[in-house]
């Protein structure tokens, strides 16, 4: 084949420019670490990518679902503890009341005690988590327990029975809230009667009211069972969450992540072919032709 | 008898050609970087010999030689070549336009991890199932609230992109048209030069190339095809249209088209519809009113399905000031997709299914939940799944415009060689030829000066003895 000066100027240029695109290339893997930069990359594993980021992302937006969630149960755990050391504490005095050898003086200093565990157990049940009541079923915003003078005092639930489900993954909800209504109402009414029984050294209704106390303190132990168990179903749910996190993340990075060690020795290897057509094209544009080696 | 001065005219013949010989390489070597230029060379031929004049021919020998003479000019060429080379330029120049255009909408709908479409509805997503945990809490609404806004920005900004592409291929468009035009007058008058240049029976070498320069870049503007016919005319045509018949030519018109959006559409000035399927003109057709249009629709579907399915869930929903019935977002494709003005008071937005119901999120996960609901493509695909299954054939069409274009370069590449092997000034082999026309033309003067001393001898000195 004929070859001209031209021929083998152009081919030079191209060789460069093609190396050089190679280069550049492998270099920007190198840079960010990531094998797919633009759409057309690898549009096959973009698609993968883009599934799995997207899950990764529903992922993150259930355990941030699911901690929050374990807030919530941890707040209707100290709540409930709350309550049933104060109810329990109510029970003995109480009980104490009931027995022959109080007198009426005695049962009224019983009472006034009473009377201060039960501002303790409206407070309680009036317990807040993050700006929420907790026991007011969707009216969170509404401080759901209030004692209404009278006689006999009476207690006014102000929230409704609204059940608080969370979503915690496709397919698993869980109820967060406990019915306020269900559980502290019994335990605020019997904490009133018990009171006003002892203040009015009234033994018979006293016994009556000390069992409707008793009854609400199961009650009470009842629902911390319940939350109990959701708590650990909870931590099971949150476990497998950060699990499965952790394995997206890792497919990910298989996917989209270039291997470094494998990348900058491709890099080396394409430097140096770049080089050496850099050294090829000097030599041949630097090639003298006939005209110049004639005197 | 030869006379002797028919040898003084002989060598300088020799040096007339010789000196013509010198003139074609000086010019090769002038062009040796033109582009389109094809190498010429000096045929040269002896003269008409001629029988030798004697009465009875007396052993003298027989026709005699008068000199040498150019006899033509050659162009080195090959019209088949010449022929391949045009049509791979213009396969070539259709996915090469196509792959470029092509990258600026890569560039518009890139899917990066922190600007992505899809990153950004992840979010917003995300915002719902946040606000779901939390319904009454003020700063999960002001963060929803700007997810959402921040979506349906970024719809808009993709949708109103691809549109500035689609209506900048205007220009585009036009200017390559003019050129069409432009390049088809000039064959034209080229084929009439030629014509009269053929009829006195000269080369016209340097013509030819200009011609066959005009007809490659019309294969790359339009794949125009051209013929050579035989009195060296040439006829071009573009998608069984004519464009230039020996020495007239059609013309093409770009005008904006009221059926397609008003944006520019090209026709033959005699009404018929321009037909071309390949060079650059086809590629940026095919990008601006094919593969665009359906990225744009489906940005379009996209957005009204996301807005129609959350704005019916939202309707049902309560907000915290218990209004309801509102939509979340407006509009109704990409480009008009905002979030409801109304939302900006973030009470309103609802995340509870029932009325004085703070607590409630029920709403608001209901819409998280539209994440895996299969909306698109007749219900099999979810949101993400249609917008990601939209940039894999947008990134499958570029890859395939990629290989194209890359196949062809391969192709044209080598056939440019072959045709530079053939045409291509070699500066090397016009030295060696300067050197020997150099060689001849000194042999040629030497010869005249031989020739002038055997005249001097004869004239001058014969019979002057004792003088």
């Amino acid at each position: 084949m004929r070859v001209t000066h031209k021929m083998m100027l152009e081919s030079a240029i191209r060789y460069m420019d093609e190396n050089l695109q190679k280069l550049t290339t492998l270099q920007e893997r190198i840079s960010d670490g990531k094998i797919i930069h633009s759409i057309s990359d690898d549009p096959a594993t973009l698609q993968t990518v883009l599934t799995l980021r997207s899950t990764l992302s529903a992922g993150r937006a259930y355990l941030n679902t699911a901690n929050e969630t374990a807030g919530w149960l941890e707040a209707n755990e100290t709540a409930l503890a709350a309550a049933i050391d104060t109810t329990s504490r109510a029970l003995d005095l109480a009980l104490l009341g009931i027995s022959d050898t109080s007198g009426s003086v005695e049962r009224q200093a019983l009472g006034s005690e009473i009377g201060g565990l039960l501002s303790t157990a409206l407070g309680i049940a009036n317990s807040t988590y993050n700006g929420s009541y907790i026991f007011a079923g969707f009216r969170t915003q509404t401080k759901p327990f209030e004692i209404i003078a009278g006689t006999p005092d009476t207690v006014a639930y102000l929230g409704d029975t609204g059940t608080i489900v969370r979503s915690l993954s496709p397919g698993i909800d869980m109820t967060v809230n406990i019915d306020g209504d269900a559980v502290f109402t019994p335990v605020l009414s019997a904490l009133i009667g018990v009171r006003d029984a002892l203040m009015s050294d009234d033994t018979a209704t006293l016994q009556s009211e000390t069992q409707s106390l008793r009854d609400a303190l199961e009650a009470l132990k009842e629902t911390r069972t319940v939350n109990a168990a959701r708590q650990r179903h909870l931590e099971n749910i949150i476990e497998r969450i950060e699990q499965a996190q952790i394995d997206l993340k890792s497919l990910l990075s298989e996917r989209e992540d270039a291997d470094l060690a494998e990348t900058i020795s491709l890099f080396r290897n394409q430097q140096t072919l770049y080089n050496a057509t850099l050294e090829s094209g000097r030599i041949v544009l630097n090639t003298p032709n006939l005209f110049e080696l004639m005197g | 008898m030869p006379s002797l001065f028919s040898g003084i005219h002989m060598a300088l013949q020799s040096l007339l050609a010789h000196q013509q010989a010198m003139q074609v390489i000086e010019h090769n070597v002038a062009n040796a970087n033109t582009p389109g230029y094809s190498r010429q060379e000096a045929i040269l031929k002896p003269g008409s010999p001629y029988p030798a004049t004697s009465f009875i021919r007396a052993g003298l020998p027989g026709q005699i030689g008068t000199g040498v003479l150019v006899d033509r000019v050659q162009r080195f060429h090959n019209e088949f070549v010449d022929e391949r080379l045009r049509d791979e330029n213009a396969l070539f120049s259709r996915w090469s336009v196509q792959e470029q255009l092509l990258r600026h909408i890569e560039i518009a709908l890139n899917e990066t991890q922190t600007d992505g479409l899809l990153a950004k509805l992840d979010l917003f997503w995300e915002g719902w199932r946040s606000l779901s945990t939390d319904p009454s809490n003020h700063a999960l609404r002001l963060d929803l609230l700007e997810r959402s806004k921040s979506l349906a920005m970024a719809l808009q900004n993709r949708a109103q992109q691809l549109r500035t592409i689609r209506a900048e291929q205007d220009l585009e468009i036009s200017q390559r048209v003019a050129e069409i035009n432009r390049l088809a007058d000039l064959v034209a008058r080229l084929n009439a030069e030629i014509a009269n240049v053929i009829s006195v029976g000269d080369q016209p070498n340097d013509l030819m190339d200009q011609r066959d320069l005009a007809l490659s870049r019309l294969a790359a503007l339009a794949g125009a095809d051209s013929h050579i016919q035989s009195n060296g005319d040439v006829m071009v045509s573009i998608g069984g249209h004519a464009l230039v018949t020996g020495t007239s030519t059609f013309e093409l018109q770009a005008l904006p088209d009221p059926s397609n959006n008003n944006l520019i559409g090209i026709t033959w000035s005699d009404g018929q519809s321009y037909a071309g399927v390949n060079g650059e003109l086809a590629g940026l057709l095919a990008v601006r009113d094919g593969i665009l249009v359906d990225r744009l629709n489906a940005l379009d579907d996209f957005a009204s399905a996301l807005a129609s399915r959350v704005n019916e869930i939202h309707r049902n929903g309560f907000g915290l000031n218990d209004a309801t019935g509102l939509d979340f977002f407006t509009g109704s494709d990409a480009l008009t997709l905002r979030v409801n003005d109304v939302l900006d008071s973030t009470e309103n937005i609802a995340a509870a299914g029932s009325p004085m119901s703070p607590g409630d999120g029920s709403v608001a996960e209901a819409i998280a939940d539209v994440r895996t609901e299969r909306l698109m493509t007749a219900g099999t695909a979810t949101l993400d799944q249609f917008y990601s299954g939209e940039l894999v054939t947008l990134g499958l069409e570029i890859q395939k415009a990629e290989r194209l274009a890359n196949d062809r370069q391969l192709v044209l590449d080598s056939l440019g060689m072959q045709k530079e092997s053939l045409a291509g000034v070699s500066l090397d082999e016009e030295a060696a030829k300067m050197i020997q026309s150099q060689r001849a033309f000194q042999a040629a003067s030497r010869l005249m000066t031989t020739l002038d001393e055997m005249l001097d001898r004869i004239i001058n000195r014969m019979g002057r003895v004792g003088i």
